[in-house]
């Protein structure tokens, strides 16, 4: 009993270390026991002090109004077991078992960033796109400044399952993740009878996620692509080079994954990349391309230039604007979740004075940046607010109610997440 | 006798008639002896039947100088050739012996047709009231403001040139009769109600700690007017400029005519509000207070996003969706008004207007007649008396017996159809201000010819000329004792009424239609290329103009201040856009506000914030031509138009109309977009080149190019927003050369030239002067007058004073 509440002082006591790599956390859980704990904590509280200090230097703090740089970011990878798509935040269960996690914490709860990519099946996606218990990796930061609240402490008993960076700047499934980094899979057996495929990785290697030889857990679950159709895992064959989407199997603590979908050729894949970026390019269109405001000029005689960025968003939407650049441009006010009011009412028209495009630009930009002539200005337009903008060739929608705000206590409401569990 | 009386004047008629038909035929050879060599040498290459130069024939104008058309077209030949400007500079030159002889001639030949043309006017002249004086010669009669300019309330007035009192363009349509009958009816009813309204007070709080937050375009608060008349507003409020320094104006918003009444620039700050009172007549209807700053805000669902109370500005939270008011650092962007609570009191009636209408209505019972033949004889003699009284005022002569008989008459004729007293007399005074005597000036009597006013015309003509009204009492009483046309009764009753507050209605009224300020706003300026532009600084660009010559007149200054200053009256709406530094000069919190009738101008010019402020050359302006009044009022919204510059320098200051382009002149296309972006001085002049247009267009255009660095609004640049064609606004050419070949380079060196040559604006401002007094256009033979005028006010530099001075003084004033 003594041991227990050794134990639990010592997670709470070392939480900032654990937050910071696995292999720490991993060290302490074999720590044999707590007879020594006196010793140990004296240690570790001048490594906390030192490390703690690093850290702080080390993790960067997403500004408003900047792009946070890809390589300031922490991987994290897992299953994707719960989202709230209005506002663009969820759950994921940590891949492995570090500190007993799989057994007894939560999932590691993520807000996206306002201009956090999500990728799904090699296109640009929604969250909402993911069906869960997709296996996804992640580019994470700590919460920009102001925002620490967005994702609320865990309960005081899984404090110590508690990871700093939970605002996302990248999010994809396996199929997007290896094949935009050029990593193919090639079959190396597959064994109907114990339900495994041996894989080995070929091509450019991920920096990230799994970039050697494996072996997946596979049977009749498992939906198989071969060119448009449905398929048979007869199909799966030594000599393949597919791309898959894995997700939970019984050995998940031993960093075991079932294959839930695969594709096994080109077409297949190139099917299922061009339904999803059909399915984007409509939300899009209907919930407007998401954006952000760099900088506001105000008339003291009605309206102003306001210069945006939009974010990164399909090449056709690009090409929507491009096509209409001087015509009608709706832009309404959204949260940091890019949740809006009643978009279709509540923005602004304006006319475009300057497009500029900048090559190479930060991963969540779409390098177009737009100066606009608003003869109204909505208070939301602000430097580093976030907006929607409208086409003027897109129809007008009306979003159901629950994507929409509709109220300041619904606004206040949704700044946070509310934890499922 | 009246029979006798026609037939002396068909002799003289005939008489004249004789003489000069006889001299037309004298005349015949000696022009072909004298003149007609001259025109075919010099004149007739360019003016004959092939080429028509300037649409104008010199081989068939007629030889015979009584037509007043003919005489004038000659007269416009003799100013030509006299001004140099024919025969043209490249054509061949006549000696000056030889224009002196064909002008000497031609001036004698028109002179001699004086008499025969005055021969011809009718003995009688009418002039019809415009609708101005029109409200206010009720306001001066009766103490009851009229707004004549109201929807449905008189016709507009058609204008000739801008002035608006031209007796041969006032005419009368069934149209008019039946407006003019509303109108007496609404003012006797005003007047003289049944039941006299009783003022009230009402009072609306926002509800502390609350504040009504008034951004511009919304309307707060409700003024509900049962009756018409004077009423007294008082707002307590915190007025917030915006962060580039613009005055929030308070205004009073009519309801059902979409329009502010009145308002005046206010500042407070949000801890320290200030109390303001405006006093001003308002019709029957609902008003409401309103914040009169560019940037309409009421697009859509938004204005119901945006608070329309506040506590304190740093609390608030705006709603995103909601309009933005306040920058980041917390400044307002637009002025705002913050509203604690608005008082109304009225309709309030003065001990003056009072005055003025005592007299005129029989004071006893007059509801229903009296059962007594005694009362009932008294009470019709009161009556005759105070109708007498009634129609002397409003006609502005004595009403002779047989025309207050009729009245009567009249009154007794409504009571035996049973109508009770009060509605028979209002019928009689009803008559009288729906007569051709009330709404027509009259001059001269069908039974008699003569060439001068008599002293109640003279009245009459000089209370309109300075007063825009009837005249009062002490002018009535000099034309009754038959002394006013005396030149020491008529300078002392010139000198006091300039003193009188009326006086304001000169200044104010003739500036404007001497200078055209009614196209001021014309065609709207696009809000598109011009944002800023709204109402008030459409109405403080009037202000300025008028409140300029207001202060030249005040101060007797030269009339050389009106091409050429070193001040300007302004206020910060127009410092903003003259972009001179702005000074926060709104009234101080608390001052009672004058009452807003139309003889307010200075207090207008106060209320607006008006201040004669000095200019410095860098500032670019000074005089009337650069004044944003002037060079939007010849714009057409889009663009300044160059050519509408000119004619305008060219009527206003020269007094010389140009001729009319030619029918289907093609107009310049916009810049393709393939093409260099060009001016429009470019374009008009590569059009010029054609042979048709040149010969005008070289004399008209130079007068306006040399505005070319003003936009259609009157903003300084140095280079022209071209909305076509490719690369960089092209630069501004703003320099030129006048026909008698004086070079200018930009506005100010323009005024130069001109202020050389002010004997020639001194002559043309007394014509014009002289046309809104007269209430008639000049002709050939007021000519020689004019310049008499004017060289007796050279004498005094031009004083403006001593110039309407010489003109109330001199014979044309006089003269019918």
């Amino acid at each position: 009993m003594s041991r227990l509440r050794d134990w639990k002082i010592c997670r709470a006591a070392l939480a900032p270390v654990l937050e910071l790599t696995e292999p720490d956390a991993r060290t302490f859980r074999r720590i044999p026991g707590c007879s020594l704990l006196p010793i140990a904590l004296v240690v570790l509280f001048f490594t906390v002090l030192a490390v703690s200090g690093s850290s702080q230097e080390t993790d960067y703090v997403p500004q408003s109004g900047t792009f946070a740089p890809m390589e300031k970011s922490k991987y994290i990878a897992g299953e994707l077991v719960y989202i709230d798509p209005v506002n663009r935040r969820g759950g994921i269960r940590l891949e492995g078992d570090e500190m007993g996690r799989y057994y007894s914490g939560p999932p590691h709860y993520f807000a996206l960033l306002p201009y956090a990519t999500v990728w799904f099946n090699g296109a640009l996606a929604e969250i909402r796109d993911i069906p869960l218990g997709t296996h996804v990796h992640g580019y994470f930061f700590v919460p920009p400044k102001g925002e620490e609240e967005t994702i609320p402490p865990l309960p005081e008993h899984q404090k110590p399952f508690t990871i700093k960076h939970n605002h996302v700047l990248s999010l994809e499934d396996d199929f997007s993740f290896y094949q935009r980094r050029g990593q193919v899979w090639k079959v190396v057996s597959v064994d109907a009878d114990k339900e495994k495929i041996r894989v080995e990785p070929t091509g450019k290697t991920a920096k990230d996620g799994i970039n050697t030889p494996y072996t997946f857990d596979i049977d009749v679950r498992t939906r198989v692509w071969k060119a448009r159709r449905l398929s048979d895992l007869a199909d799966v064959q030594p000599g393949a080079t597919p791309q898959w989407n894995l997700t939970w199997a019984q050995g998940w603590g031993q960093r075991e994954f079932r294959v839930g979908e695969i594709w096994l050729d080109d077409e297949s894949r190139k099917h299922a990349t061009e339904s999803q970026r059909q399915r984007h390019v409509e939300y899009e269109r209907q919930r407007w391309s998401p954006g952000w405001i760099d900088h506001v000029e105000e008339f003291d005689f009605g309206g102003g230039i306001v210069t945006l960025t939009l974010f990164e968003v399909d090449q056709q939407i690009i090409d929507d604007f491009r096509k209409e650049k001087d015509d009608r441009i709706a832009v309404a006010v959204a949260e940091k979740t890019l949740r809006t009011w009643f978009h279709r009412a509540d923005r602004k028209f304006c006319k475009l004075v300057e497009w500029k495009e900048t090559k190479n630009p930060p991963l969540g930009s779409s390098g177009i940046q737009l100066r606009l002539k608003f003869v109204e200005l909505l208070a939301g337009y602000r430097p580093g607010a976030c907006v929607r903008v409208k086409c003027d060739s897109w129809k007008f929608v009306s979003m159901p109610p629950e994507e929409r705000l509709t109220s300041r206590e619904d606004q206040k409401r949704a700044a946070k997440m509310v934890l499922p569990w | 006798m009246v029979l006798r009386r026609f037939d002396s004047v068909k002799y003289i008629l005939t008489t004249i008639g004789l003489l000069f038909s006889q001299a037309i035929a004298l005349h015949a050879a000696d022009f072909d002896a004298t003149v007609q060599p001259f025109f075919t040498k010099y004149c007739l290459r360019c003016h004959d039947a092939q080429k028509q130069e300037g649409k104008f024939r010199l081989d068939t104008l007629p030889r015979e100088f009584v037509d007043q058309g003919t005489a004038q077209r000659w007269g416009e030949v003799v100013f030509r050739l006299n001004s140099g400007e024919m025969p043209p500079k490249a054509e061949p030159q006549p000696k000056a012996e030889e224009l002196g002889k064909i002008v000497e001639w031609l001036t004698s030949r028109i002179k001699e047709g004086e008499a025969a043309r005055m021969a011809k006017r009718g003995p009688v002249s009418h002039y019809r009231l415009s609708r101005d004086e029109y409200s206010h010669t009720v306001l001066d009669l009766l103490g009851v403001h009229f707004d004549a300019r109201m929807p449905g309330a008189l016709n507009e007035d058609p204008r000739w040139h801008g002035f608006d009192r031209i007796g041969s363009m006032l005419t009368l349509s069934p149209s008019h009769v039946n407006r003019y009958f509303n109108a007496a009816e609404t003012v006797l009813d005003q007047a003289y109600p049944i039941q006299p309204p009783q003022p009230t007070k009402n009072r609306q709080e926002a509800g502390a700690p609350n504040r009504w937050l008034i951004y511009p375009g919304l309307r707060q608060g409700n003024i509900n007017v049962g009756a018409p008349g004077r009423y007294r507003i008082r707002v307590q409020l915190s007025a917030l400029p915006s962060f580039k320094g613009r005055l929030a104006r308070l205004s009073i918003w009519n309801e059902s005519l979409k329009r502010a009444e009145v308002g005046r620039d206010v500042q407070a700050s949000e801890d320290e509000p200030t109390i303001v009172e405006i006093e001003t007549y308002l019709p029957r209807g609902g008003f409401q207070l309103i914040n009169e700053a560019p940037g309409k805000l009421d697009d859509g669902p938004t204005p119901s996003m945006t608070p329309k109370t506040i506590t304190r500005l740093k609390d608030d939270r705006p709603h995103p969706a909601a309009y933005k008011l306040f920058l980041e650092d917390g400044r307002s962007i637009f002025p705002l008004l913050l509203v604690d609570w608005l008082e109304y009191e009225g309709p309030i009636l003065t001990a003056a207007d009072q005055k003025k209408r005592e007299g005129l209505f029989p004071v006893g019972q007059v509801s229903n007649l009296p059962s007594n033949p005694k009362q009932v004889e008294n009470l019709l003699h009161e009556a005759r008396e105070c109708l007498a009284r009634f129609m002397a005022r409003a006609w502005r002569r004595p009403a002779t017996n047989a025309e207050v008989d009729r009245s009567i008459k009249l009154i007794e004729s409504e009571l035996d159809t049973g109508e009770n007293f009060r509605t028979a007399y209002f019928a009689a005074m009803t008559a009288v201000l729906t007569s051709q005597n009330f709404f027509y000036i009259t001059e001269g009597a069908p039974t008699e010819r003569r060439d001068r006013v008599n002293d109640w015309e003279l009245a009459s003509r000089l209370s309109f000329f300075l007063w825009s009204s009837m005249p009062d009492e002490e002018l009535f009483e000099a034309a009754r004792k038959n002394e006013l046309h005396k030149p020491d009764v008529l300078q002392s009753q010139l000198l006091r009424m300039r003193t009188d507050r009326k006086i304001d209605r000169l200044t104010d009224s003739f500036p404007q239609q001497w200078l055209q300020l009614h196209r001021v706003g014309m065609f709207p300026p696009d809000p598109e290329l011009y944002p800023d532009y709204d109402k008030w600084l459409e109405q403080s660009m009037i202000l300025e103009t008028t409140g300029f010559f207001g202060e030249v007149f005040a101060n007797n200054l030269s009339i050389r201040e009106f091409l050429s200053s070193d001040w300007t009256v302004m206020n910060s709406r127009l410092a903003m856009h003259y972009g001179l530094p702005i000074r926060q000069n709104a009234p101080a919190s608390g001052a009672t506000e004058p009452r807003n009738e139309p003889d307010a101008s200075a207090f207008r010019l106060l209320q607006s914030g008006f201040q004669r402020r000095l200019l410095r050359p860098e500032n670019h302006r000074g005089g009337l031509l650069t004044q944003a009044s002037v060079l939007s009022l010849t714009s057409d919204g889009t663009r300044h138009r160059p050519v509408h510059r000119g004619v305008w320098v060219s009527e206003a200051i020269f007094g010389r109309t140009p001729p009319p382009p030619p029918p289907n002149v093609e107009p310049l296309a916009p810049t393709p977009s393939d093409k260099l972006k060009a001016t429009i001085r470019d374009q008009l002049e590569a059009h010029a080149t054609h042979a048709t247009c040149a010969s005008c267009h070289q004399k008209i255009d130079p007068l306006g190019f040399a505005f070319d660095n003003f936009d259609a609004i009157g903003r300084w640049r140095t280079s022209e927003q071209v909305t076509g064609g490719k690369g960089d606004d092209p630069p501004v050419n703003a320099a030129g050369k006048l026909s008698d070949g004086r070079a200018y380079h930009g506005a100010e060196e323009f005024k130069h030239l001109l202020v050389q040559d002010i004997d020639r604006f001194a002559e043309a401002f007394v014509e014009q002067l002289a046309t809104y007094a007269l209430r008639r256009v000049m002709t050939i033979d007021d000519v020689a007058q004019i310049k008499a005028i004017a060289a007796a006010s050279r004498k005094d530099d031009y004083k403006l004073r001593t110039v309407i001075e010489n003109l109330v003084l001199s014979d044309l004033f006089q003269k019918k």
